[in-house]
């Protein structure tokens, strides 16, 4: 009899054990995770009628610290729980850093175990899903709900002509710079690369970091060596070569990397670059401590706010151009680089369009508004409270021409390639015409 | 309780669980992989089986540096066990001499510290400390004089893979230390008073006594430092991700960024495959090597169980 009871214990225990160690916990959210249930579980039990429709969505940005965009999203989603009370959206956040996001959104893609509504990376990121069939067509979903959008930008999210997301935002590169450095020390802004390297120079022999950049995710170096291209050899070139149609190596790229490798010599960059962060490299500049930052409008909330050391004295300035440069043409780089799509298998298509549409809009606004991002849709108007944020879109009406990063268009094999061959010259450990050669060897796979 | 571990449905029954986990978390990815890697497969589209060519481009026309990765995961296999395991043992035979009985308790927490420590932040940790503008390292060097040490200790293909290496190491000495501390605890008390009687010093009696007797599990914690070190993965890929240029790449970040960044799914798995296989043949091949030079004890315990039965 004891020995039965002692037996009956332990299987009991382990059934327990095993019921309460697979159940999932309510409210555990990973380190960097965070769900949000827009309508209240409670509130959608007592009304769960039939016409409630849940939608499951994704996106990458899970601190409002450091993905200010965070902060739209909440607003947007709060907005939208107001509007459609029958439509509960279940929001999962992740962060972006170190690829966070991107690697949790592929794996459940290619799972088939993706959300109803996700944020997509465009281009080559987003390519090999769409071939899949695993974002859904949205054209017919979306028949007369694009008024207002500005004109190209569907491109972004557009495949063969047919419509695949929602974008929500753009961004502008430029050359962040510390007034009050360049004023005390009586240094003219850039205009050419050849200025630029001469400015480095100075402000190295003053003990001042020139550049701060944080290569260790590798897509910062491409940033500043993407405008030495599109200056030395144009809009039309760089996209061909992209496709394949012409060839990297050239004097062209040979130029532009010379540049790259003459502001490494010149120890143009922060200390330790290849090992540092973005965020690393962009605090630096915040503290005040370095002149000048690569970055985007994505990342300006960072340079802005009482607590900043540089607030206030920040000013954007184009990439600068060849000395002997001709030409006319402006190429900024910048666009929209992500968008909402919705997954094939969504029961509730097209509410989940209407879902990103008016998220789109309402991020928009509200990145617009705050000097977290350009808009996408039209903003007749509405103001910016940012001044920093009015210079980068001063900026923006400069440009003949947008064209994004190059990563959104090669291959993602080419693209870690690329990425590994300009992170050389940044470290100085290569020559202009190796460069060249292996760019192109690259590409060519 | 002996009937119970006699019933073989009772002994299913409780193996069944861990089992079922085992076999659904660690045997069927494995199995998946291989089949993974005999296809070519960008994670979206249709895959298209090649049968060997990917690990004919991992062994005989490999691009990506996986040699150099390779070397990087033995060397770092080298310095965890002569280096690591080293300080463990010294460690470990530093807490139980008879001079620090009331300290034992504090010290052993303290040096297992790092090993209880997630390994995200321990590796933030030590990026802070390697900080080239305002990292303890390079503000310990300077303010004794040694300002031309300096380096960008992360930032430098030249130095980053022994600037990872360390906290690697640095974290698990704690967990051999435990290991090892166990085992000599488990060295029976009367034959370490007779080396005493005897008239061993401390460091006479480590070396005659309880080293001999804790070889089986110093077997054990060389095996753990080789594997564990093959299949490095989470504090290079958070401290440096591979880079600066490869310098710190090793198996594990390859695979990773094959799958993840370049979507070469087929590849990626080939190199899991690899890790699965050389960390299974290392696992034998060092205990095999390591048998042989120092003996089986527990063969001859259970010979000497046999012996004493027959009679």
């Amino acid at each position: 009899m004891r020995k039965r009871f002692v037996s009956m214990f332990l299987t009991v225990s382990m059934l327990s054990l095993m019921i309460f160690g697979c159940s999932s916990p309510s409210g555990t959210n990973g380190t960097d995770t965070t769900d949000t249930n827009v309508s209240d579980s409670s509130d959608a039990d007592a009304s769960d009628s039939a016409e409630t429709i849940t939608l499951t969505y994704w996106d990458g940005w899970a601190d409002a610290d450091t993905e200010p965009t965070a902060a739209a999203v909440t607003y947007a989603l709060a907005e939208w729980e107001k509007e459609h009370p029958n439509i509960r959206i279940v929001a999962d956040h992740t962060t972006s850093t170190s690829d966070g996001y991107k690697t949790k959104i592929k794996t459940a893609l290619s799972a088939d175990e993706a959300p109803d509504v996700f944020l997509m990376d465009k281009g080559s990121f987003a390519q090999p899903y769409i071939d899949a069939g695993k974002l859904l067509e949205l054209d017919s979903y979306l028949d007369g709900k694009l008024d207002g959008m500005k004109e190209g930008v569907m491109e972004t999210a557009s495949s063969n002509g047919k419509i695949y997301g929602v974008p929500f935002n753009m961004h502008v590169n430029g050359i962040y710079c510390n007034t009050e450095l360049f004023e005390n020390n009586q240094i003219s802004y850039p205009t050419t690369w050849e200025e630029l390297v001469d400015v480095c120079r100075q402000f190295r022999q003053l003990g001042i970091t020139p550049i701060a950049m944080g290569n260790k995710e590798l897509w910062q170096a491409i940033q500043l060596f993407e405008p030495m291209m599109l200056s030395e050899a144009g809009y039309d070139y760089c996209l061909g070569a992209i496709n394949r149609e012409e060839s990297f190596d050239s004097e062209a790229t040979v130029k532009a990397a010379g540049i790259m490798l003459e502001l490494a010599k010149a120890d143009a960059f922060s200390k330790g670059v290849a090992g540092l962060t973005f965020t690393e490299g962009a605090a630096e500049f915040a503290q005040g401590t370095a002149a000048m930052a690569i970055c985007g409008t994505w990342g300006l909330a960072t340079f802005e706010g009482d607590s900043v050391a540089v607030d206030g004295k920040v000013k954007i300035i184009p990439f600068p151009r060849t000395a002997d440069s001709t030409g006319t043409e402006n190429v900024l780089q910048a666009g929209p680089y992500e968008y909402f799509a919705v997954n094939p298998s969504c029961e509730h298509p097209q509410e989940a369009a209407e879902f990103i549409v008016f998220i789109s809009q309402k991020i928009s606004a509200y990145c617009f508004e705050n000097g977290l991002g350009l808009p996408v849709w039209d903003m007749q108007g509405a103001q910016t409270n940012s001044a920093l944020f009015q210079q980068a879109l001063d900026e923006a009406a400069t440009a003949t021409r947008f064209m994004s990063g190059w990563d959104f268009y090669f291959d993602s094999d080419v693209t870690v390639d690329y990425m590994n061959l300009v992170s050389e010259l940044l470290l100085d450990q290569t020559t202009p015409e190796e460069f060249a050669a292996q760019l192109q060897q690259a590409n060519s796979k | 309780m002996k009937k119970i571990l006699r019933d073989k449905r009772a002994i299913i029954l409780f193996v069944l669980p861990a089992l079922l986990v085992y076999v659904i978390f660690a045997i069927y990815p494995v199995i998946m992989s291989g089949y993974y890697s005999f296809l070519e497969w960008n994670g979206a589209g249709e895959a298209k089986w090649i049968g060997l060519d990917n690990y004919k481009s991992l062994f005989f026309e490999n691009t990506d540096g996986f040699t150099d990765a390779l070397l990087n995961s033995f060397v770092l296999a080298f310095l965890s066990v002569f280096v690591q395991l080293t300080l463990s043992l010294i460690l470990a035979l530093a807490i139980c001499h008879p001079r620090v009985k009331k300290q034992e308790k504090f010290y052993r927490t303290v040096y297992f510290l790092p090993a209880i420590v997630s390994t995200v932040i321990i590796a933030e940790l030590w990026k802070k400390i390697y900080h080239p503008s305002y990292g303890l390292l390079n503000g310990f060097l300077s303010q004794i004089g040694l300002g031309s040490w300096q380096r960008e200790w992360l930032g430098d293909p030249k130095t980053a893979l022994i600037a990872v290496f360390v906290p690697i190491i640095w974290q698990y000495i704690g967990n051999h230390m435990l290991m090892m501390y166990s085992a000599i605890k488990g060295v029976p008390g009367e034959l370490l008073e007779a080396a005493y009687i005897d008239g061993a010093s401390y460091l006479q009696t480590c070396f005659r006594v309880i080293i001999p007797l804790i070889k089986d599990m110093l077997i054990v914690c060389v095996t753990f430092a080789i594997v564990g070190s093959l299949k490095v993965f989470d504090l290079v890929y958070v401290m440096t991700n591979g880079g600066p240029l490869h310098a710190t790449e090793v198996p594990g970040t390859l695979m990773y960024s094959s799958i993840f960044m370049k979507n070469q799914y087929g590849y990626g798995s080939a190199i899991a495959v690899f890790i699965v296989l050389e960390c299974v043949i290392f696992t034998f091949a060092s205990r095999w090597v390591m048998y042989r030079m120092f003996g089986d004890d527990s063969n001859r315990q259970d010979v000497r169980r046999r012996g004493r039965k027959s009679k």
